[in-house]
């Protein structure tokens, strides 16, 4: 199971093959939807959320940061593919600030499958039912959810 | 990490005799079912210095009320904010103060 370690100054990744295969493969879905951004795609939407009501406003918010937004995550996502080059299991020490990258990373991986999968909290709280049909999309949320907890625990670590 | 402390601007008081330029541009966050309280209160301090104490305030706000105002100041200051929340997931919208 996927673990974030403190390791002095930095932090280890210790991740089984096919958690680095799902990892990957993931990663190329979420770089497909931000280059493609579909506007009125729920998981588009939730990666690039509105900033102002007024319609005009929002335009020139867009006009000014949009491109930059998108860009930014497209980089965060290829930091993450340059630690897992290696097709697995692995076991890598990332430098502490470096690792801190991968949070927004995880964070749009979840928020992509929360928004295809309409998560809201009492889906979020209720224990995964075998036979759902989004069982398995649900699964890999939790999953997500418990690396970037391993994560956020490793890098407190290591501040102290 | 970065270390820097950014004032507790949204505790100022606003008053009601103010113009409408003066009036400060503010950012919110809403709750979302996604997002972990931990990281939520993880990036509050980590964009705005926050302490842990006061980024958990600003965290269980969220959570409990639906939203909270993060920081506020001038527009320019508040797109920027709005922007570095965007790039981490958070669900961020700007508005003026009234």
């Amino acid at each position: 199971m996927a673990e974030f370690i403190s390791d002095g100054p930095s932090v280890k990744l210790q991740l089984e093959q096919e958690e680095a295969t799902l990892l990957k493969r993931l990663l190329a879905e979420l770089r497909a939807v931000i280059q493609g951004e579909a506007a009125g795609d729920p998981v588009t939407d939730r990666l690039f959320p509105s900033a102002y009501e007024d319609r005009d406003e929002e335009a020139a918010f867009q006009d000014l940061v949009g491109e930059q937004l998108r860009a930014q995550k497209l980089a965060a996502i290829q930091q993450v593919e340059s630690v897992l080059v290696e097709p697995g299991p692995l076991e890598v020490s990332v430098p502490a600030p470096e690792i801190g990258g991968w949070l927004p990373v995880l964070t749009d991986l979840r928020l992509a499958i929360g928004a295809r999968f309409e998560v809201n909290e009492a889906k979020m709280d209720r224990p995964i039912d075998p036979d759902d049909p989004d069982a398995a999309g649900m699964t890999i949320l939790h999953w997500l959810g418990w690396m970037q907890e391993s994560l956020l625990d490793a890098l407190r670590q290591a501040e102290e | 990490m970065e270390t820097s402390t950014a004032p507790d601007r949204i505790e100022e008081e606003i008053t009601g005799d103010e113009t409408e330029a003066d009036r400060p541009w503010l950012v919110i966050v809403w709750n979302d079912p996604i997002n972990l309280m931990s990281y939520v209160t993880w990036v509050l301090q980590k964009l705005f210095g926050y302490s842990l104490e006061k980024a958990t305030r600003l965290m269980l706000q969220v959570h409990h009320e639906g939203r909270s105002v993060v920081s506020s100041g001038a527009r320019e200051k508040a797109e920027l904010d709005c922007f570095r929340l965007h790039a981490h997931g958070l669900w961020a919208t700007i508005a003026k103060s009234n």
